[in-house]
């Protein structure tokens, strides 16, 4: 599967003073099929967030002018709920603890991979075009009850225990979009430091033999270089 | 004094001090106040100086006593020897009467006089006999009063004087010199109690004066310690009476304000190599990466290109594990501690890192007697914790054992993880602390050698106690000694 060949519809604002980096996340998105525009400038940024019609903001957490905590808070207290991926220099928990306060969705620390910040884009833009959330998601005979907390492949029932139910719920949810590790770590432990390569593997390794002992196709792709995704091979 | 710690510098390097040579803590209860106060020069010497003149005093009164005895020693000589010139003058008559006389005019009954025959019958006076040790040489003597009690009953010390007359009478003439006695009981008396009174101001002169230097040395040895413990924006509190000491802190104060400039200026260099090493290192991998997404699925680069991308995480995850101890050792604030459970974050971990263990055919056991709530960074604890039980599986060869225990000593709760792998040798349980170390045994197996660094680095931040030995199974056994629990309320 290649990222580059899919068609997206989203608009993304991307607010970063630094012109390198905003050239590659704009690079990086405008590869992915996003309509992207750019602000240098806190102000310049907040009053294009405000003009509206953006699906996702990118935003630096250090700008020239006005802070990027100070943005955020700007545009949710006028209502506008379009989701802010924060990305900054600072790596500290702290730091992103404030960022996610202030009304950012996601949080991102410099430097990032390009594909990474790509996928938690998508992942923010489904989230929010998503809701409200249904109880039940089903993809190709997978049956996923969220509020039993269980999963069905036809009659067989998969047996996960809860962090394996919690895997598959985040990657179904997210279904064909390229999921990280640290995405995946973030969103079912919780945590936010690097897990190692190994650890989600096992994971993942784990919920895809649950899932051929009930007799279902492969779903969970492996996205080279990337981490994982959910759909047909 | 604790002397500078290298090992808290951001890159350890070249190797990390081993054992940490600690001086002993100075006590905080008041019994061993004293022994402290012994260590303080100024409190000696003034000890010692009391001692002295107390010494000094003692001799003085020696010195008095000694001459006052033999002033009194020589005035009742003299008054002995006139005695006997002017009873052996006269004539046999006059001599009763003369000592009838004396004896009346004796109102203290101090003196003792006696005329005796050649054969020791008495004649006259109030001696019944001739004193026993007494020479007849006409000179005065000191007289034994113990073989003498029968005449002198009330007498301490008596004098006396024997002398044989022309008529070959012998003629005694003693007196009591009890005086004496009492003059020098008195000068004892108060020899020892200015002695003491002296020993006691000086005592208290030495506390008066030391004590300060003492809460001054406390002082010094908290804020040493604090520095010891990395925090160098510590200074010695400087006294208010003893310059030497504030001359002594005022360099080692200098010496920190460079330490910590010359570190400031170490960190910053190294936070931005890794910093700018990072970043061009991430657009190397983005470019890997897009060609390798330009590839067809069926190029035969791509087994190249998925080792380029997995050797530039590697650097990445190690940049970023640098970056990331650098930024919790130079934590100051606590903003992240919450009292928490450890119970749950432990759980967690186990369901987290029990698929790697079933991989590696390790038995991944849990085991837990208490409910302890820590004063803690959840997320950095899970994530120490974490590192250790990484090792531990990573170590533990197929169809080994590692044990997560939480249990509760009278510190606190104890968080142990041990396993059944090859073990650190107790001469390297220190050193694979250090950035990038690895253990001989370690060299085959994957990974940065920052794990451990990591969990030091947080353990250090929470004030909890990190210990390496060896677990029953063979392995390691590493503990989190979380020596700041909470009540459950």
């Amino acid at each position: 599967m290649n990222a580059t060949t899919r068609a997206h519809s989203g608009r993304i604002l991307v607010i970063e003073d630094d012109d390198s980096t905003a050239e590659e996340i704009m690079a990086e998105l405008t590869s992915h099929a996003f309509q992207v525009d750019r602000a240098g400038t806190g102000n310049e940024g907040l009053a294009l967030a405000l003009d509206g019609g953006y699906d996702v903001i990118t935003l630096d957490r250090m700008l020239p002018d006005i802070d990027g905590l100070s943005v955020v808070g700007a545009l949710r207290a006028r209502r506008i709920q379009t989701p802010v991926l924060m990305i900054s220099a600072l790596s500290d928990v702290d730091e992103r603890v404030r960022g996610l306060r202030a009304g950012g969705d996601d949080y991102l620390t410099k430097p990032f991979a390009s594909d990474e910040m790509a996928a938690r884009v998508e992942v923010l833009l489904r989230r929010h075009a998503q809701a409200p959330e249904p109880t039940q998601l089903r993809l190709r005979g997978l049956v996923l009850n969220r509020v039993a907390h269980n999963a069905f492949y036809g009659d067989l029932d998969l047996d996960l225990k809860p962090t394996e139910y919690q895997l598959l719920e985040f990657l179904m949810r997210n279904s064909g979009q390229t999921l990280t590790r640290t995405m995946i770590f973030e969103a079912v432990w919780g945590y936010h430091f690097d897990p190692g390569t190994n650890l989600i593997e096992v994971h993942i390794a784990g919920l895809r033999k649950k899932l051929e002992q009930a007799g279902c196709p492969p779903l969970i792709q492996t996205v080279r270089g990337s981490g994982y995704q959910f759909g047909p091979a | 004094m604790p002397t500078f710690d290298p090992d808290r510098a951001w890159l350890r390097l070249p190797v990390r001090s081993g054992m940490r040579n600690r001086p002993p803590r100075l006590s905080d209860d008041s019994a061993a106040m004293f022994s402290e106060l012994w260590r303080i020069t100024s409190f000696r010497l003034t000890v010692l100086y009391g001692g002295l003149f107390a010494l000094a005093v003692v001799c003085l009164f020696v010195l008095i006593y000694w001459q006052t005895a033999r002033y009194q020693n020589q005035q009742v000589d003299q008054i002995l020897r006139n005695q006997a010139h002017v009873f052996s003058a006269a004539t046999v008559g006059q001599l009763d009467d003369d000592i009838a006389y004396e004896i009346a005019r004796d109102i203290r009954h101090i003196g003792f006089f006696g005329v005796f025959a050649p054969d020791g019958r008495p004649l006259a006076g109030n001696l019944s006999r001739v004193p026993h040790a007494l020479a007849l040489d006409g000179k005065p003597q000191a007289l034994p009063v113990d073989r003498n009690a029968d005449l002198f009953a009330q007498a301490l010390e008596v004098r006396a004087l024997g002398q044989t007359l022309d008529n070959g009478n012998v003629l005694v003439v003693a007196r009591d010199v009890a005086l004496l006695e009492q003059i020098r009981q008195s000068l004892l008396r108060g020899c020892f109690l200015i002695a003491a009174v002296i020993l006691l101001l000086g005592v208290l002169g030495g506390v008066f004066y030391s004590l300060p230097a003492v809460r001054h040395i406390r002082g010094i040895d908290r804020a040493a310690r604090r520095i010891a413990d990395g925090d160098y924006s510590q200074r010695l509190p400087l006294g208010l009476r003893n310059r030497e000491l504030d001359a002594l802190a005022q360099i080692v104060n200098a010496m920190l304000d460079e330490t910590e400039r010359l570190m400031g200026e170490v960190k910053t260099a190294s936070d931005n190599i890794a910093h700018d090493l990072r970043t061009p290192l991430t657009r190397l991998r983005a470019s890997i990466y897009r060609t390798q997404q330009s590839l067809e699925d069926s190029s035969p680069h791509h087994a190249a290109l998925d080792h380029a991308l997995t050797q530039t995480d590697l650097l990445l995850a190690r940049f970023r594990a640098l970056s990331r101890i650098s930024e919790i050792e130079s934590k100051r604030r606590r903003a992240g501690f919450s009292p928490t459970p450890l119970q749950p974050i432990l759980r967690k971990l186990v369901g987290l890192y029990e698929p790697l263990a079933s991989q590696g055919e390790v038995q991944l056991t849990f085991r837990i007697t208490s409910d302890a709530i820590v004063d803690c960074d959840g997320e950095l604890l899970f994530e120490a914790i974490g590192n250790l039980l990484d090792n531990a599986i990573k170590f533990t060869p197929a169809s080994g054992v590692v044990r997560v225990e939480l249990d509760a000593d009278e510190a606190g709760p104890v968080i142990s993880i041990a396993d059944s792998g090859p073990g650190i040798p107790s001469d390297q349980r220190k050193s694979v602390l250090q950035r990038f170390y690895r253990a001989d045994e370690a060299r085959n197996v994957p990974g940065s050698g920052l794990g451990l660094s990591l969990v030091d680095a947080i353990v250090r931040l929470h004030g909890f106690g990190f210990v390496l030995d060896a677990a029953s199974e063979g392995g390691v056994r590493a503990r989190v000694l979380c020596r700041q629990q909470r009540p459950l309320r």
